[in-house]
């Protein structure tokens, strides 16, 4: 694609964005603290990006998705975060398709493609349990095929918006002979399944994320598996990379960059002290930015980035969040100390100016970054072995 | 520190305690029951301990500041139980108020203190209640956005400009007084905090405790002690995460081992070891010597950048776990957010030193300087 016709299409976003972004779907944009907007406002992002036919930048046409270059899809996102639009669960449309697309059968494409597209369904992801984080393929949760169904027992832990999902993928464990990595089976299952139990836990912030899913005695049809029985650690390593590495690395840091910038207009500028910060952080945007381009330009057909690459962007879309919610929390200033846990998730007042409202809660949610779709010292670990062979 | 000192320290570790497990069995904010609390660390001599010797107390000892902020830190009962203490001793002692040290030393006063992050280490320019003389004292007015535990207080000391002549003074304002309103919330380590409005308040002339040069070297002197303790006290929360962190690295186990036997885990952790060992060394110091306002200054900036280091660390190190509210550790966390953004951030000590390393550094006359 020429640069002409990228900035073409940039502007086309752009128009669409100004035209579809009311002023009330950004003023709840900016109050967001989580990883991503929380399920109401999501949903109806989701719809009107479902209507314009941009819903699932990544997919093949064949299924709905625009058809756009890896470098569209780049401008694309950018521009969402540059405009503050709500940052959309990933599990849907950028986990579970992906592995659907991937891996599924024909009747699964046909059958949970199209609400997957259109946000009628809402996805979570059963990965993590309480004795396998870092160590995935430890997980304990048992299927075991009964007849043409699997029965599942177990726990996930930190399954974000199990609450407001009425689909989840999970990981199960089908063979405890084998080695741990070649005995999962990747499964999908519907929430209101008999014996499902969903408890909340509530992150330091106060806000309502994550949870722990209960599963006792649930059955599922052996079709809503995914690939074969026994064969789920390579299918949940291909929706890792997605994870990882299949969005804009820079998305949620530009967000926070464009509250920090508001603010700063609002308040006259910003100390010397932060501004170096700033710039600073500004510099490791672009790289990332530009890493991210070279990355997708070799591969400009939606599939997988590849683990070690996928790796490098978490590593630093982790670093950079972080980093800008450090930033924007202490150029908040005092307001900064401020719980704002009541206006945020219980409709209290602010107390204080505006634009502090998210930047305590923001800074704390930050921390999950660096642990959740795996820990940075996984990430390193997967990089020094897979990139440099040691 | 002598037996009287480890006396009074033993003592507070099991105040601090029997405190912490009743909020940890009942889930409870301890703000809920402050009065009460403080009532009893008062009985155990706790408010009066701190106190400088010439009020009874055991404060001059610099050692001993530093272990009693410390271990405010460290078991972090109550966010509320710190450093406004240090604060008003250094007030009272330096005006020779004896009758309200009396009264602070005995429990019956709870001090609150308004502290400005962006006005460290001076008298406040901007932020003070304006002041007006009449025949019988002052007329008061004016508000502090943020105050810690306000709405808790007994007792607001408070700097005020006088309107006519700018004088700077240091005030004794009592809770109870009609003119003054205060608006709680909570701050981000959960504590009570209060936004004070006063409206046309008549001060008697007894309650104004310093004015002029006076009042704002006692103002600075108030705010190192307490910039000292708070200090101290982030090396105290510091410390706490690394021992919560050790142990959890113990016992968590993924890979079939504990992930405390891999290396990038065991590194981490040893450099935050060097980091609470140094911040330790400044932190003490500058107990030892409130008189110097760039070594508390040093001693916190350093405090700021090393809690939140060891703060992300033990978060990161407990995975999932740790950005919950489930265990103990997000209070630490919260109490480390609190403690690095009040009296003064990284960056304002840091402009504080550099003040000091350019007026030596700076040649004498900036006409030889422009002639080169």
């Amino acid at each position: 694609m020429t640069d002409l016709a990228l900035e073409t299409f940039r502007n086309e976003v752009r128009a669409f964005l100004d035209q579809a972004l009311t002023t009330d779907l950004r003023q709840e944009a900016d109050r967001q603290t989580g990883t991503f907007a929380e399920p109401a406002l999501a949903q109806r992002w989701h719809r009107i990006l479902y209507r314009q036919g941009w819903a699932a930048p990544s997919w093949p046409t064949e299924f709905g998705g625009p058809g756009w270059t890896a470098q569209q899809k780049l401008v694309f996102e950018r521009e969402c975060a540059l405009a503050n639009a709500p940052l959309l669960p990933a599990m849907g449309i950028s986990m579970c398709g992906p592995v659907l697309i991937g891996h599924g059968t024909a009747e699964q494409k046909a059958r949970f493609l199209p609400s997957i597209l259109s946000g009628e369904d809402r996805w979570c992801q059963g990965y993590s349990e309480p004795g396998a984080g870092s160590d995935l393929a430890s997980i304990k949760t048992r299927a075991i095929r009964d007849g043409d169904e699997y029965v599942i027992d177990g726990t996930k832990i930190w399954t974000t918006f199990a609450h407001a999902s009425n689909w989840m993928f999970l990981l199960a464990r089908t063979d405890t002979e084998a080695r741990p990595q070649a005995g999962i089976t990747f499964l999908l299952v519907p929430m209101d399944t008999p014996g499902i139990s969903v408890s909340p836990i509530l992150s330091m912030s106060g806000e309502h994320e994550v949870n722990q899913v209960f599963l006792d005695n649930v059955r599922i049809p052996v079709a809503n598996r995914v690939g074969e029985e026994n064969q789920g650690w390579t299918v949940a390593k291909y929706l890792l990379e997605f994870e990882r590495g299949g969005v804009a690395a820079t998305g949620r840091t530009l967000r926070v960059v464009g509250l920090l910038r508001r603010m700063a207009q609002e308040n006259g500028g910003l100390p010397p002290s932060l501004l170096r910060r700033y710039a600073a952080l500004d510099v490791d945007i672009r790289a990332t930015e530009y890493t991210q381009q070279r990355m997708l330009a070799a591969i400009d057909s939606g599939q997988s980035v590849g683990n070690a690459n996928a790796s490098i962007l978490k590593l630093k879309a982790s670093q950079l969040y972080q980093t800008a919610s450090q930033l924007f929390l202490d150029a908040v200033g005092e307001w900064g100390l401020v719980d704002q846990a009541a206006a945020l998730y219980e409709g209290g007042q602010v107390v204080g100016p505006d634009y502090c409202v998210t930047a305590a809660a923001r800074f704390m949610n930050s921390k999950a970054m660096s642990i959740f779709g795996g820990t940075s010292e996984v990430q390193k670990t997967i990089l020094a072995r897979g990139a440099l062979g040691l | 520190m002598d037996d009287s000192h480890t006396l009074v320290l033993d003592m507070q570790k099991r105040f601090l305690s029997d405190w912490n497990q009743r909020i940890s069995a009942n889930n409870e904010n301890p703000d809920n029951d402050f009065a009460p609390m403080w009532g009893a660390a008062a009985e155990l001599g706790l408010t009066m301990a701190i106190a400088p010797d010439k009020h009874g107390g055991l404060g001059d000892d610099g050692d001993f500041h530093f272990s009693y902020f410390h271990q405010r830190g460290a078991l972090l009962a109550c966010a509320n139980f710190g450093a406004a203490l240090a604060g008003a001793w250094a007030i009272l002692s330096a005006t020779n108020q004896n009758d309200s040290a009396d009264t602070l030393g005995s429990g019956a006063m709870r001090p609150a203190l308004p502290t400005f992050p962006e006005e460290i280490g001076t008298f406040p320019k901007k932020r003070t209640l304006t002041g007006q003389e009449t025949e019988t004292g002052i007329r008061l007015w004016g508000q502090f956005d943020i105050v810690r535990a306000a709405p808790l207080a007994t007792h607001i000391f408070a700097p005020v400009r006088m309107e006519d002549n700018g004088d700077s003074c240091i005030v004794l304002l009592d809770t109870d007084d009609a003119a003054i309103s205060i608006v709680p919330f909570t701050l981000v380590d959960k504590a009570t905090a209060g936004k004070i409005t006063i409206t046309d308040l008549m001060l008697k002339p007894t309650h104004i405790l310093a004015r002029g040069p006076l009042a704002e070297a006692i103002w600075v002197a108030a705010q190192t002690a307490m910039i000292a303790a708070t200090a101290a006290e982030a090396t105290g929360v510091m410390q706490s995460l690394l021992d919560q962190t050790v142990a959890y690295v113990r016992q968590r186990q993924q890979f079939g081992a504990s992930i405390g036997s891999f290396q990038s885990v065991q590194h981490r952790l040893a450099e935050m070891l060097v980091e609470i060992e140094l911040t330790h060394s400044l932190a003490l110091a500058a107990s030892r010597d409130l008189s110097d306002t760039l070594l508390a200054s040093a001693a916190k900036a350093r405090a700021n950048d090393a809690l939140q280091k060891m703060a992300d660390c033990a978060v990161q190190f407990h995975g999932g776990i740790g950005t919950t509210e489930e265990l103990a550790l997000s209070r630490y966390f919260r109490r480390a957010m609190a403690l690095r953004g009040e009296l003064g951030t990284t960056e304002q000590h840091f402009r504080l030193i550099e003040n000091a390393i350019c007026s030596e550094v700076q040649p004498a006359s900036p006409v030889t300087r422009s002639a080169a």
